[in-house]
């Protein structure tokens, strides 16, 4: 292998990673409050992915822009799903809540199929052209704003939690609820806001990662397994495990296909890495047994 | 006595009513006849914009068999489409076989592809002693099995390798440079492999230099690590085998990574609609492997514009397959003389369509050998010129000459 092949894959693993980073984060903060499962994370992407192009298509003319609308409307739709659907099954078993949201992720992507029809959409941005060329490394302009703007969002998240005084009611209530309820945290406002967050991280991922891809009605299911691969990888409810998760997944997609022979061995790979973890360290890279938020 | 009379009057109508139907002229009766088959298509799932595009065409191709009156030998039986959704899903293509020929009853069946699904659902249209007719998929296990029941409408993966070989070697000729590195990509389900093996083994013993030759696991999140590679091995020409979601991934990141400086063939995979919707101005000079297109002759141009009137968009290579996969069966049932899907699997192993108005395709003929294999059958190229796909190759069906972009000539 070259150097030129090394750093691409570098590049594009770095780049592929922060957004699986961000997709996972907001992941995690939903089982690291509420200790819910969220099947139905890709379909939210999905469903952000959409209202990137419906809103690229009749409001703004570069899909960046969209950000103003995804976020907010990101924002609402999980608060509406928190009240409509996850707010009744807080105290249900795991298996349940898990079944409550891979059936809403099933309507959610039937729901986009009658809607929107099966239809690949693409979006373009008015960098999509634009790109650096290092030697002969390429480093797309798109692939710059997807890596800045997952971090940027990644860290703002874990200031968010780490700082401020909603932060501290997240923690409080994601270390012990009914201690926290009695200092007077109103966890159930706190589980509202979490959950609200967790999706908007797609909001803001949704931007970042139209350019570089298609939308579909099925996009999510790639997502939903890739976020949870890095999720359990980083360490369950950690924000700096879901970053390192993200990129250990995005290098070893980019480095499968440069070093492995047969390409589709790839996803044999991250997935070999993803067992052999959780064989011999089921809390994942940083999580510590019964670590949280 | 009013009573009596009453009746008398009801009794001798209703006489009337049932001896009536039996003096009725033939073609009258003849429309309460139906013969049904059936359609396994993608209609939800990753490839629902596919399946749904091919639905136009069968509905088009039932449509055109009953406007001429329905199937002649059958008593002028009318023909009607009952839709299976594969969802591209093997385990799904299983139980719609089973329910449309248990169920439904269909005499026959068409599908589409990928050929993972083709694959289970042969196996049972064989043991439900079925006709098969595979539309689009070509996988060689298909065919390998022996079935008897499985008729296959395109030629095998074998003629794939050869027929690109002689496209390239002409392309060549046409830009001034022999093109003999190739970057080879392919999905790695049973038809990406089918079509790789076949592609490699008659390329290596024919002096072509294979720079890159990757398989990889679709849906693709990333298509980058795949294209760094291939922009590393500085090929002349890259040549993929992809399903749709994948091709516009290619597309958008060969753009990304100044690729598009030499030539990309695809294999019949990016002509639906929606590919070129999604990829706009991107897709311009792309060229791939068809079966059909607008262009090949007058009497496609004329068949094309119908249908552009009905559907607002073209027949395009795969919609052409699965309209003439219809003909096949009805061929075939003009030829059993009943409806009978025994008697339909022998009439379909003896016929034989020749080029006119029963035979669409640019093909020399359908007629399937003991595998079920069509030997008739023949490739074209085609190449997007102004977000439209035009037959660039063999010459003689060729409606416009080819484009070669500038930015090849470097």
């Amino acid at each position: 292998m070259n150097s030129t092949i090394f750093l691409q894959a570098i590049v594009n693993g770095l780049s592929m990673g922060s957004i699986y980073a961000l997709i996972a984060c907001g992941l995690t903060l939903i089982f690291g409050v509420m200790n819910i499962i969220n099947m139905a994370h890709g379909q939210f992407l999905m469903w952000a992915m959409y209202g990137v192009f419906f809103s690229h298509s009749m409001l703004f003319s570069d899909s960046y822009a969209s950000l103003l609308f995804t976020v907010p409307l990101s924002f609402v739709g999980g608060m509406l799903i928190f009240v409509l659907f996850i707010r009744p099954i807080l105290n249900d078993s795991p298996i349940n809540q898990i079944l409550v949201t891979l059936g809403l992720g099933m309507v959610l992507e039937n729901l986009a199929l009658v809607l929107f029809t099966s239809d690949l959409r693409n979006v373009t941005s008015g960098l999509s052209n634009s790109k650096i060329v290092v030697g002969s490394v390429y480093v797309s302009a798109t692939q710059i704003v997807a890596f800045i703007g997952s971090i940027a969002m990644t860290f703002v998240l874990y200031q968010i939690v780490q700082r401020s005084a909603l932060g501290r009611s997240i923690r409080a209530a994601s270390e012990d609820p009914e201690a926290a309820i009695l200092v007077g945290i109103k966890v159930k406002r706190v589980y509202l806001i979490s959950f609200a967050l967790g999706a908007t991280c797609l909001g803001v991922a949704a931007p970042l990662l139209t350019p570089l891809y298609y939308i579909s009605p099925t996009i999510g299911e790639l997502f939903t397994l890739t976020s949870f691969v890095v999720v359990v990888l980083g360490g369950m409810g950690n924000f700096t495990g879901a970053l390192i998760g993200g990129f250990i997944i995005g290098l070893t997609e980019a480095f499968g296909y440069v070093l492995l022979p047969v390409g589709s061995l790839t996803p044999v790979l991250i997935f070999g890495i993803f067992i052999l973890l959780l064989l011999f360290k089921p809390e994942g890279i940083l999580g510590t047994r019964g670590s949280r938020v | 006595m009013k009573g009596r009379a009453a009746l008398l009057c009801v009794v001798v109508l209703s006489l009337v009513m049932c001896f009536g139907v039996l003096f009725l002229p033939t073609d009258v009766q003849a429309e309460q006849k139906t013969v049904k088959i059936g359609a396994l298509l993608t209609l939800t799932g990753s490839m629902a914009t596919v399946g749904r595009d091919l639905k136009d065409s069968i509905d088009y191709a039932a449509e055109m068999i009953n406007a001429q009156g329905g199937i002649k030998s059958l008593g002028w039986a009318k023909v009607q489409i009952v839709y299976g959704d594969s969802q591209a899903k093997p385990h799904i293509a299983v139980s719609e076989t089973e329910r449309l020929i248990s169920k439904e009853g269909v005499v026959a069946i068409v599908d589409q592809y990928p050929s993972a699904t083709t694959i289970a659902a042969t196996s049972v249209a064989e043991r439900k002693k079925t006709p098969f007719v595979a539309g689009i998929s070509y996988a060689d296990i298909i065919t390998d099995r022996g079935y008897y029941f499985t008729f296959q409408l395109e030629p095998p993966a074998a003629y794939v390798g050869v027929a690109k070989a002689k496209f390239i070697d002409w392309l060549g000729s046409k830009m001034g440079r022999k093109l003999t590195r190739v970057a080879h990509l392919f999905e790695d389900t049973d038809w990406g492999q089918a079509v790789g093996k076949s592609q490699r083994e008659y390329w290596k013993s024919n002096g072509y230099d294979i720079v890159v030759d990757m398989s990889y696991a679709r849906p693709l999140s990333d298509a980058s690590p795949l294209l760094s590679k291939v922009k590393a091995a500085n090929p002349d020409i890259v040549v993929f085998q992809g399903y749709i979601s994948d091709n516009i991934l290619f597309v958008k990141t060969g753009h990304r990574f100044d690729l598009w400086n030499v030539p990309w063939l695809a294999t019949g995979t990016c002509m639906p609609p929606a590919f070129l919707e999604a990829v706009k101005e991107q897709g311009e000079g792309l060229f791939d492997l068809n079966m059909w297109a607008f262009d090949i002759s007058k009497e496609a141009t004329a068949f094309n514009k119908k249908y552009h009137a009905k559907y607002q968009k073209d027949l395009d290579g795969n919609a052409a397959l699965m309209y003439q996969s219809v003909w096949v069966v009805k061929e075939g049932l003009e030829k059993a003389g009943k409806a009978d899907r025994q008697a339909l699997a022998d009439a379909l192993h003896k016929i034989k369509i020749e080029p006119g108005p029963n035979l669409i395709l640019p093909y020399e003929y359908i007629s399937f050998d003991k595998k079920g294999i069509n030997a008739g059958g023949r490739f074209i190229f085609t190449q997007v010129q102004n977000q439209r796909w035009v037959t660039v190759y063999p010459e003689n069906h060729a409606g416009s000459p080819v484009k070669i972009l500038p930015e090849w000539k470097k």
